[in-house]
C-alpha cells in the first residue's frame, strides 16, 4: 500500500537546500527613480475596455487513441470608474477523439463561463467580488489554467478537485506586512446553481498565503467545504518559488482530503535565458513534473479524479516564437494499476490583446 | 500524516526565517517599490512578458492582475508605472 506524501520530507529538504543557496547568493539591485512625467500620465489617461485571451490547438496521443483539442478562451475587461472592473472569460473547447479500432467518436464541444465578475476595490487592501468566479483553491485554477500560461498542457491529476467556478462572492486582497512579506487572502461563498455552462456547487472556502518578494517565494494554504451532498472537505497547500540566482521556477500543490483523496504535484521549469545559451535556444523552457494521487477508501461519485492510485511523470519543452506565440511538446508516463501508458502532447498556443 | 504536517510546518518556518534575513526590496525615493523590480517580482512568476500595451490598456490590465494574482495595491501601481515608462518595450 502506498503511503501518501512519503516523498515530501525529501522534497522539503531539497527545497530548503535551494533556499539556503538562493538567499546567500542574492544581491541588491540599484533603485531607479520614478519619472515625474509618468505620474501625471498615470492620472490623465482613463482605462478602456480590453479584449484579451488565448487560442490553442493541441494533439494528444495515448495508446489506441488520438485526440485533437482546439480551445478558444476570450477574456473581456471593462473598467468601471476608478474603483471597479467587470471581467469575464468564456471558454469553448472541442475534443475530437479518434480510436485506432473504432474510428472517430462524436465531437463534443464544451462551453463554460470560467468567470464573469464585478470587482470593487473598496480600499488598498480589500476587494469585493460578486458574480461568477474561478475557485481560488490552491493556485492552478486562478493563475495557471490559461493554456498560454501552463507549462504542460495536461493539467495535474488533483486539478480535478478544484477545476470549477462558483456563483456568489469573494473578499480578497493583498496586504504588505513589511518590506519582506506580503499577505494574500481570499474568502468565498458560492450558491448552488444548475446549468452546464455556468453551474456551481454550494460551498465555502478560503486561500491565504505569505509571499516573500525578495526570494520570490510564496507559500499558500487553502480550504474548501462543500455544503451539499457528501459535504466534501479538502485542504490544500501550494508553493511557488522563482529563484533569482538560477533561471529555475518551482511550483507545487497538494490536496489533503479524507473525502476526495490525497495527492500532490511538483513542477520545475528551467528557462534558457541569457547570453550563455545559443541564440536559437534562448526562447525555450524545459519542464519536468512529478505527481501522485491516492483516492479515498470510498471514491467520490461524479468526479474526474482517478479511481485508483496513480503516479505520473512528464517532461516537456516550450519554445516562444515571440511574446504571443508558443509551441510545445511533452512526453508523460502514467503508472497506475492496470493502466500504465505513455502520453504524447504537441501543441501551439497564441495569446491576443486588443 | 502527523510527520508530514510537522515537516511542512518546519520547512515553512525555516524558509520564512531565511526570507526575513534577506535585504528589503528596492524602493524609489518616494518610498514606492521600484517598478521594474515589482514587475520581475510579480508578473514573470506566472507568465512571459505581455504584448505591448497602450497606457489606457495598461490601466485596465493591471486592475485585472491586481485581482487575479492578489497583488497589493502598492505593487500594482508600481508595475503600472513601469509599463507606462517602458511603453512598447514588452
Amino acid at each position: 500500500m502506498h503511503r501518501p506524501f512519503h516523498h515530501l520530507p525529501r522534497i522539503a529538504i531539497l527545497g530548503l537546500a535551494f533556499a539556503a543557496v538562493n538567499v546567500v547568493s542574492q544581491t541588491t539591485p540599484v533603485p531607479v527613480p520614478l519619472n515625474a512625467q509618468t505620474s501625471e500620465q498615470l492620472e490623465m489617461m482613463p482605462p478602456i475596455p480590453v479584449i484579451t485571451g488565448g487560442v490553442s490547438f493541441n494533439a494528444q496521443f495515448i495508446p489506441g487513441q488520438q485526440q485533437l483539442l482546439p480551445v478558444v478562451a476570450p477574456i473581456v475587461l471593462v473598467p468601471i470608474g476608478k474603483w471597479g472592473l467587470i471581467e469575464s472569460e468564456f471558454e469553448v473547447e472541442a475534443e475530437a477523439v479518434h480510436n485506432t479500432n473504432t474510428g472517430w467518436d462524436p465531437l463534443p464541444v464544451g462551453k463554460s463561463l470560467e468567470y464573469a465578475q464585478l470587482d470593487l476595490f473598496l480600499n488598498r487592501f480589500v476587494t469585493l467580488v460578486g458574480g461568477r468566479f474561478a475557485e481560488p483553491f490552491n493556485i492552478y485554477k486562478e493563475r495557471l489554467d490559461a493554456r498560454w500560461i501552463r507549462n504542460l498542457q495536461e493539467p495535474p491529476l488533483i486539478f480535478a478537485f478544484s477545476d470549477q467556478s462558483g456563483n456568489g462572492g469573494e473578499v480578497r486582497g493583498g496586504i504588505p506586512l513589511s518590506a519582506n512579506v506580503d499577505l494574500n487572502y481570499t474568502g468565498y461563498f458560492s450558491a448552488f446553481t444548475s446549468g452546464e455552462i455556468a453551474g456551481s456547487e454550494r460551498q465555502t472556502g478560503l486561500r491565504t498565503s505569505l509571499y516573500f518578494p525578495r526570494p520570490r517565494l510564496e507559500v499558500g494554504f487553502s480550504y474548501d467545504h462543500k455544503l451539499d451532498g457528501a459535504h466534501v472537505t479538502g485542504y490544500g497547500t501550494d508553493i511557488t518559488w522563482n529563484m533569482r540566482s538560477l533561471p529555475l521556477d518551482i511550483r507545487a500543490e497538494s490536496l489533503i482530503s479524507a473525502d476526495a483523496g490525497n495527492g500532490y504535484w511538483v513542477e520545475g521549469t528551467w528557462r534558457f535565458a541569457g547570453g550563455r545559451y545559443p541564440k536559437w535556444l534562448r526562447g525555450s523552457q524545459a519542464v519536468i513534473r512529478e505527481e501522485q494521487y491516492f483516492p479515498p477508501t470510498v471514491p467520490l461519485e461524479d468526479t474526474e479524479l482517478p479511481g485508483t492510485d496513480a503516479t505520473r511523470v512528464f517532461v516537456g519543452w516550450n519554445f516562444y516564437l515571440n511574446g504571443a506565440l508558443r509551441i510545445s511538446a511533452a512526453y508523460g508516463r502514467q503508472f497506475a494499476p492496470d493502466d500504465n501508458h505513455n502520453l504524447w502532447d504537441i501543441g501551439i498556443n497564441f495569446r491576443f490583446l486588443k | 500524516m502527523h510527520r508530514t504536517k510537522i515537516v511542512l510546518v518546519a520547512a515553512f518556518l525555516l524558509v520564512a526565517a531565511f526570507a526575513k534575513d534577506s535585504a528589503p526590496p528596492p524602493v524609489t525615493p518616494s518610498g514606492l517599490p521600484d517598478g521594474a523590480q515589482a514587475y520581475k517580482t510579480n508578473c514573470t512568476r506566472c507568465h512571459s512578458a505581455p504584448p505591448a500595451l497602450s497606457p489606457r490598456q495598461a490601466h485596465v490590465v493591471m486592475r485585472h492582475m491586481r485581482v487575479r494574482a492578489n497583488l497589493p495595491a502598492r505593487d500594482a501601481e508600481a508595475v503600472l508605472r513601469y509599463l507606462l515608462e517602458s511603453e512598447g518595450s514588452h
